[in-house]
């Protein structure tokens, strides 16, 4: 039994994918700072 | 121009295209995620009366849909081998060849983006923050830990706990007691609810290249952890209640008693255990649907 984890490519893709989720997070939460 | 057959079957290509695009969004799969959510957010609105209205839930639960579905369609991508390799998964549109990977990947993505962007500004960011942890765990810690170690359950169970979570945080703003002590009851709930599919369906998950328990430390091992975090659910959910809605402490015990009683027997071995996990599968679904009724106040 070999065991294969299922491929991230092209890696450079999900890493970009990563921040954009970042940047979202932070840009929602300093958003909501600079509203109230 | 185009003759009346031509556009004709354009658009039966559009609608076998608009088709597989619902199925890569394991649509029963987003219901119920929905469900969970609609009751985080029912027991937050009953905690916190005027907190929630409908522009509120509408907003949300639409925003965890589209982040639900760009991670399923992320998840149909990355085991688009193994899907084609279980019986049960061979039909969805990536084995098909019905979606290329690449559509499947851009749509995935760009549904999960445009759903933590709602959730991030238009509910609020906590909710955001919560869903982003949910979705990379969900798609890049989870799905290739499944065929690595059996570590991938209790991985999993994080995010797939999180959508009441998600719900009580759209309406309370904050996490507090109540909607940890929420996540706490539906993870601990998965764990011997996913034991007993990968005990039932060990050969399909091994010829997949998944390795749960089952796969990796064999039946009889996969059963005695089925019937110990069975006893831990139990423990959570009548802990959790007591806080919760401290009037249904003894409908909660009861609940988690049969959720014992029917793991146990799978320490007998042989026959009894896949009896007992095909019992502890069905009842579990049972169990969750009741207990959330029960904890939301119904009756």
């Amino acid at each position: 039994m070999t065991k294969r984890a299922p491929m991230l490519r092209p890696w450079w893709l999900w890493a970009l994918f990563v921040l954009l989720v970042l940047m979202i997070v932070v840009i929602g939460w300093l958003w909501r700072q600079g509203a109230a | 121009m185009s003759t009346p057959a031509l556009s004709l079957s354009r658009r039966g290509t559009m609608s076998q295209f608009a088709r597989a695009t619902f199925e890569l969004a394991k649509p029963r799969v987003t219901l119920t995620v929905l469900l969970t959510g609609l009751a985080g957010a029912g027991m937050a609105s009953r905690a916190m009366p005027g907190a929630l209205d409908a522009g509120l839930l509408l907003r949300s639960l639409g925003a965890i849909a589209l982040l639900v579905a760009g991670a399923n369609a992320l998840n149909m991508l990355l085991e688009q081998d193994s899907d084609a390799r279980m019986s049960r998964t061979r039909t969805r549109p990536l084995p098909t060849g019905r979606l290329s990977p690449d559509t499947a990947l851009w749509l995935g993505m760009l549904w999960a983006l445009t759903g933590l962007t709602l959730l991030s500004f238009t509910v609020n960011p906590l909710t955001g923050l919560l869903g982003a942890v949910a979705l990379i765990l969900y798609v890049l810690v989870y799905t290739p830990l499944k065929a690595v170690t059996p570590w991938a359950l209790p991985v999993g169970a994080i995010p797939g706990a999180m959508p009441p979570l998600l719900g009580w945080t759209s309406v309370a703003g904050d996490v507090s007691l109540r909607g940890a002590l929420l996540f706490a009851i539906l993870f601990a709930w998965q764990i011997p609810h996913f034991h007993a599919i990968a005990i039932a369906r060990r050969d399909d998950y091994e010829r997949a290249g998944f390795r749960p328990l089952s796969v990796a430390r064999g039946i009889p091992r996969a059963a005695l952890h089925m019937v110990v975090t069975s006893v831990v659910l139990a423990v959570v959910v009548v802990g959790a209640t007591s806080v919760l809605r401290p009037g249904a402490v003894w409908v909660a015990a009861a609940l988690s008693g049969v959720s014992v009683a029917l793991a146990a027997p799978a320490l007998r071995g042989g026959e009894h255990t896949l009896r007992a996990a095909r019992k502890t599968f069905l009842w579990s679904l049972l169990f969750i649907v009741s207990l959330m009724l029960v904890l939301f106040g119904i009756p």
